[in-house]
């Protein structure tokens, strides 16, 4: 007996420390994350789930979710997979392909597939959320906006976090949503020309030959 | 003596004095006899539901009023309340280790709130440091954490809450990828295996929730199965849920005779056992395994399978349970139908062949369960066709006309059968009620040439006179939920009736006597079998009272002590 209680509560506060300590741990793999990763940009579209408990966050939708299967057998939908990116010279990330396995160069991020076609995948990024103030953001942005949204992300080994939402450079927190005929252009922009300068540029020379 | 039945009998007794039934010495006897109701020594189901319902609103109370604020706090902000709640469970923790005996009520409160708390919080920092990641990192958190509580205060209810936990990670989105997620579930469930151990040997103390941490952990354990399974996307998943059903089931079978526990053996693996009737019927099923071949992996794993499925029979064999066998034999035909769709044999074919098995088990099963009264049989054949029929349902392989014929027709049969028996059962009606009318016929025969008194039917729960023959005697029916009998010296005495909850009706009061009866000691006599020997009354439990102090038997229609009425019978 005289053995058995000190075990007892050595195991009670080796427990209590990991006990305490665990909330960091999680707090440490996002400010990780926000410290460490490489910031990069992608066209969203942002919703808010119903929710009956007011929230400070956004759900973020990545556009262009679509590639390629590169892996070793067939996907399987709700199969987590390597989806390999590679910025451009704008920093707005390319999808080059999804696969199984890891990539030996280049930068990748963590994905769930839900979609196969033959050898297209449709994928998921798992870090769909963005931290904001929601007073302070136009309800239209997750409404009905069509516009050209762009997310800042880190990322760090698959993993990431969305730092920011800009609308036209401007954080969505302070921006105002532009007019809907310039939304309605907006959203007729390939994927590919997004943020891309000569893209805005040829689409006004037009605009202005058509006037 | 039950609680209810103390209060039942002392709400009656009051009355049957103001009848004269029984006399305030004899009803001071009855209440002497039956004791005073003591103290619980466990809360009651109802007062536990109660508390529960209790803490529920309290802990959705408190939710709504984080809920409200909670993210108008600073991520920073969270953290600390997080913080905060964590050293409250852990100083209420130490207070259980230090203070609750171990495994009592107190521990297993502190444990589960421990559990629960931890829990909650991990959660909340998921939520505001979100990276996106499955909720299988944070599971590991808790499960890891928690056991030692379970293990320092021998917590059965914070084990559950543990293996619901791992339950929740197994039908989770996870990420097999990155860190082999179900090697680290099946080591935590392993972890737990010396504390499922501990309990089951000392089942006797708390045999019904060792019975749940058996259900739990049989469920925890098919979870991680199926984890496992889809993680890997292993071929053979059917070959190898079928093993282990059956191989659990077996287990339970096995060990069926040494106690309730073994109960979720057989259960969960009756359940799988249905999963794999259900997923065998469907062609798909088989045209996947058809399209897979499996690597060198899966095929070592089935080996092992196939070790476990032939250790299984082996085990009922030796206890000569023929049809567990017939049942535990399932893996090895999905196994031998899985080599004949390699061999080229079509989906439907063996989609066929695996339905002829499980009708063939389904009969046996049904024939068996009805020889031999089993009725978990009887069930798990109707469980089988349900199965095989709902699978219908959703089978894409049959047109929508076809199934919703043969729902149609089941639909009509279910109502044929049912039909059926309903006229059976009334036929059987008839003639009893007809034999009950013949013999009150021959009664009052026998009432009219003055030997016997009419007797009536009387209903088991009903109360009053029925009938009173010419000599003045009155036949009356009690309903009573006590048995027993006291003697005229106040001392009583038990008699026991087959079905002690039936009510006891009939009896025989002489009319002339009824306020010295009252006066006189009471005699309370099982007449179940002995008083109504070859009489159709319906009484049940009869119990007449008597003023006769001798306890001299009566007999209603004059038949004396030691003959029977041979006609009758």
């Amino acid at each position: 007996m005289k053995n058995k209680l000190p075990v007892k509560w050595i195991c009670f506060v080796i427990m209590a420390i990991l006990t305490i300590l665990s909330p960091f741990y999680i707090q440490q793999r996002s400010t990780s994350l926000r410290q460490g990763g490489v910031e990069y940009q992608w066209p969203v579209a942002l919703s808010r789930t119903a929710s009956w408990i007011p929230s400070d966050y956004l759900d973020v939708k990545f556009l262009g979710s679509r590639t390629n299967w590169q892996g070793t057998g067939l996907p399987v939908v709700n199969q987590e997979a390597y989806i390999w990116v590679e910025p451009k010279a704008n920093g707005i990330l390319e999808v080059k392909g999804a696969s199984n396995e890891k990539p030996a160069t280049g930068e990748y991020i963590l994905a769930r597939l839900t979609k196969v076609e033959k050898t297209d995948v449709e994928f998921q990024i798992l870090f769909n959320r963005v931290t904001l103030d929601l007073n302070k953001v136009d309800p239209q942005f997750y409404t009905t906006y069509k516009g050209t949204l762009l997310a800042t992300l880190k990322i760090k080994d698959g993993y990431g976090v969305v730092t920011g939402v800009y609308s036209k450079g401007v954080s969505i927190e302070t921006a105002v949503p532009e007019s809907v005929e310039q939304q309605e252009l907006d959203s007729r922009t390939p994927l590919s020309q997004i943020g891309e300068p000569r893209a805005v540029d040829t689409k006004e020379t037009e605009e202005r030959e058509q006037q | 003596m039950d609680k209810k039945r103390i209060v039942w009998l002392h709400e009656e007794l009051p009355k049957w004095e103001s009848k004269g039934w029984v006399s305030k010495e004899a009803a001071a006897a009855m209440k002497v006899f039956y004791g005073e109701i003591g103290p619980r020594k466990t809360p009651s189901l109802m007062r536990l539901v109660a508390l529960f319902l209790g803490l529920l609103l309290v802990g959705l109370g408190v939710f709504l009023l984080f809920a409200g604020y909670w993210y108008s706090f600073s991520p920073a902000g969270r953290l600390d309340w997080c913080i905060a709640l964590l050293l409250i469970a852990l100083i209420i923790l130490g207070g259980g280790i230090w203070k609750a005996p171990r495994g009592g009520l107190l521990a297993e409160g502190i444990g589960l709130f421990f559990v629960l708390v931890l829990t909650m919080v991990t959660f909340l920092m998921a939520d505001t440091y979100y990276t996106g990641a499955g909720i299988g990192i944070y599971c590991l958190i808790i499960m890891l954490l928690s056991m030692q509580a379970v293990y320092l205060l021998g917590s059965q209810l914070a084990m559950i809450a543990i293996l619901g936990i791992s339950l929740l990670w197994s039908t989770s989105p996870h990420d097999i990828t990155i860190w082999g997620e179900p090697a680290w579930l099946w080591v935590l469930l392993a972890l737990g295996i010396p504390f499922y151990a501990e309990r089951w040997r000392s089942r006797s103390v708390g045999l019904i929730s060792t019975l749940w941490l058996s259900w739990a952990y049989v469920a925890a354990l098919f979870g991680a199965f199926f984890f496992t399974i889809n993680s890997y996307q292993l071929s053979l998943g059917l070959f190898f849920v079928a093993s282990l059903s059956a191989v659990t089931f077996a287990l339970g079978s096995v060990s069926k005779e040494q106690g309730l526990w073994t109960l979720p053996f057989r259960g969960i693996g009756a359940l799988g056992l249905i999963y794999v009737v259900v997923d065998g019927t469907f062609l798909g099923t088989w045209e996947e395994e058809a399209a897979t071949v499996p690597g060198i992996g899966t095929l070592l794993l089935a080996v092992a399978a196939l070790v476990l499925v032939a250790g299984a029979i082996r085990a009922l064999w030796r206890e000569k349970q023929g049809l567990e066998i017939l049942i535990t034999l399932c893996p090895l035909v999905v196994g031998a139908l899985i080599i004949t769709v390699h061999m080229g044999v079509t989906a439907l074919t063996t989609s066929i062949l695996f339905n002829a098995y499980v009708v063939v088990l389904a009969a046996v099963m049904f024939f068996r369960g009805g020889m031999t009264n089993r009725v978990a049989l009887v069930n798990g054949c109707i469980f089988a066709f349900l199965a095989m029929i709902g699978a219908r349902f959703f089978d894409p392989a049959f047109t929508f006309v076809e199934r919703g014929l043969t729902f149609i027709i089941s639909g009509l049969a279910i109502f044929m059968v049912n039909l059926f028996y309903m006229w059976r059962k009334h036929a059987e009606r008839d003639a009893i009620n007809s034999s009950v009318n013949r013999a009150n016929r021959r009664l009052q025969r026998k009432d009219a040439t003055g030997n016997a008194p009419n007797v009536a039917p009387t209903g088991s729960a009903s109360m009053g006179s029925t009938a009173s023959n010419s000599k003045g005697t009155v036949s009356s029916s009690a309903s009573l939920g006590a048995t027993g009998g006291i003697d005229s010296d106040g001392a009583a005495s038990e008699a026991v009736t087959s079905d002690e909850g039936s009510s006891m009706s009939g009896g025989s009061t002489n009319n002339t006597s009824s306020t010295k009866a009252s006066e006189s000691a009471v005699s309370v006599e099982d007449t179940t079998s002995q008083d109504l020997r070859g009489t159709n009354t319906g009484a049940q439990g009869t119990k007449r009272f008597s003023s006769d102090t001798k306890q001299e038997r009566f007999r209603p229609w004059g038949i004396a002590d030691g003959e029977e009425d041979h006609n009758e019978k």
